[in-house]
């Protein structure tokens, strides 16, 4: 279990204290990260799906060409 | 710390229900397999006006129904002439925190503030977590919000890393667990603690506040084509969507709509295993929520789930992963729609699931939703269904044993009162057999009645105007007779 909140006291990296999480609750545990990061990203494009724009809108074009 | 063991918290599971939800499920249960769900959802007291009446006061719903001209076009250059139906989204993702789970939190929301609850708290990964801290931010509501967040290795899936960041700009406390059942009981123990409303995805306000989706999908139509839509399609996971998208259309009188729940085909990855967590591209609408929640719905996190999409769906249909991604990528490309990754709307990945040429199935009502539940409902016990007479003669002790049979169900076709004998030649040779005991013996068919099937041999007979809940309540209360009579 994760959560994060405000230290009640100072405190150091892998040491237990006591935190106030956003909801008031105070929650004990041990401390793993100071204001930790948002670090999820979109990662690369897939370059099996880059194509499928390219391919759809010829699809299309080619259709109203002929009709 | 005793009182929070897990034993003694699962075990407080009804209490801890009954008091962060409000809601009394025992009052519903009707007999063993049975209970009133229509009577569950409407003691709630909300009918549809008065939820879109609290909808529209929280910016919730009245999406734009959006037809997608260049995708229809797309579809007809392989469609057969004549095929190739109109496709429309219902854009969802213009709710306040971008997804239909807005309409499910917003009746949450209003109900626990009504009550003067303190806050609510959600156990969700997904959208509907956002969708809670938004809605409870309007309300002025505490919010927690408890996520299945990380596989045992501490890996993220970015998709819900993205929700604990959005539940958090709302506001809300995020717990994040891994995977497995540390979900529920650190639920339980949030709920204990706080004395938060459960805004659980599966109780009656969940669903009924989905039931504006299809009264709108259902109208727009109308307002715009003059008539209603031949084909709805939801995405189905826990079943919520599907449910109260029916419920909408119906209500509005849109009776005829073929109902098609999707889901993406995850065959072989499980929803609560750690190790395939990570393996899978989509977090939800899968197969490893949809197949078990519609066939057991009352998995759940509460007593009686209320989205039971078997009661509602007249077709389940599968796409792959691949297939979504590719429809996602169409959707920006020419109808510029970008949709994705956090904030997939659930509607778009359905657009790829009905061949355009497939003829519609037709129109089924099931009498007995959750007998194919039968195997999950009676686990350690085993089923055997015939259409023929098969295993009656010689064959049925062989049978019985070789399968470790606890019930054989056969249909005895009958000509003349060839049933009758039938019945007594099964009954003597299970006797004959020693079997007959360990047995439950059911005959049915149009010329079978009770007091005959027990006059010959039978545990019970259903003929005509017996339900498939019938035979099921019957063989609940026959094995806990049995139970109760080994026991004690």
């Amino acid at each position: 279990m994760r959560v994060k909140g405000f230290l009640l006291h100072d405190a150091e990296k892998g040491r237990e204290d006591d935190t106030v999480t956003l909801s008031g609750r105070t929650v004990r545990g041990t401390l793993t990260g100071i204001n930790p990061e948002y670090a999820h990203m979109f990662g690369r494009p897939i370059p099996e799906l880059s194509p499928i724009a390219g391919e759809i809108r010829t699809i299309l074009r080619e259709r109203r060409k002929t009709s | 710390m005793s009182t929070d063991s897990y034993k003694a918290i699962m075990d407080q599971k009804a209490g801890i229900m009954r008091s962060s939800i409000g809601i009394d499920y025992e009052k519903y249960t009707t007999g063993p397999l049975s209970f009133d769900y229509e009577a569950m959802l409407n003691d709630t007291g909300y009918d549809l006006d008065a939820i879109r009446d609290i909808q529209g006061r929280s910016a919730v719903g009245n999406t734009p129904l959006v037809e997608l001209r260049n995708l229809t076009e797309l579809v007809r250059t392989v469609s057969e002439p004549g095929k190739g139906a109109r496709l429309f989204v219902k854009d969802e993702a213009a709710n306040p925190s971008g997804s239909f789970k807005d309409r499910r939190a917003s009746l949450s929301a209003f109900e626990a503030k009504k009550k003067g609850y303190k806050g609510i708290a959600a156990a969700t990964s997904g959208n509907y977590g956002a969708a809670v801290a938004s809605q409870a931010a309007k309300a002025g509501l505490g919010c927690i919000i408890v996520q299945e967040a990380f596989d045992s290795h501490g890996i993220a899936q970015p998709e819900i890393a993205e929700k604990t960041r959005a539940c958090e700009a709302y506001g809300a406390e995020v717990v994040r667990l891994s995977v497995g059942t540390e979900l529920f009981y650190y639920f339980r123990i949030i709920l204990n603690e706080t004395g938060y409303f459960n805004a659980s995805l599966y109780t009656p306000y969940s669903i009924l506040g989905i039931e504006t989706l299809g009264y709108e999908l259902a109208m727009q139509a109308k307002a715009r084509e003059g008539r209603f839509p031949d084909v709805v399609m939801a995405t189905h996971a826990g079943g919520g969507n599907v449910t109260g998208t029916a419920r909408g259309l119906i209500k509005a009188g849109a009776s005829d709509t073929l109902m098609v729940a999707a889901s993406v085909d995850l065959a072989g990855l499980h929803m609560a295993s750690d190790r395939d967590f990570n393996r899978k591209s989509v977090t939800t609408d899968h197969t490893g929520f949809s197949v078990p929640f519609s066939t057991w719905p009352d998995r759940a996190d509460v007593p009686r789930n209320a989205a039971r999409s078997l009661r509602y769906m007249d077709r389940f249909v599968t796409v792959t992963q691949g297939e979504v991604f590719y429809m996602t990528e169409a959707l920006a490309a020419i109808e510029g729609m970008e949709r994705g990754p956090a904030g997939m709307p659930r509607e778009n990945i359905a657009l790829s699931t009905v061949p355009p040429t497939a003829p519609p199935a037709p129109k089924l009502w099931l009498d007995l939703p959750y007998a194919i539940a039968l195997r999950d409902l009676f686990e350690g016990y085993k089923f055997r269904a015939q259409q023929n007479t098969r295993y009656m003669e010689a064959d049925m002790a062989e049978a019985t044993i070789s399968h470790v049979l606890d019930t054989l169900i056969s249909t005895i076709i009958s000509h003349n009162d060839i049933h009758r004998v039938n019945m007594r030649r099964l009954h003597d040779l299970a006797v004959e057999r020693g079997i007959r005991d360990g047995l439950i013996l059911i005959a049915g068919g149009t010329q079978v009645n009770d007091a005959m099937a027990v006059e010959c041999g039978m545990d019970a007979g259903f003929g005509r105007g017996t339900k498939g809940k019938h035979v099921a309540s019957f063989i609940v209360g026959k094995m806990m007779d049995r139970e109760r009579g080994q026991t004690g």
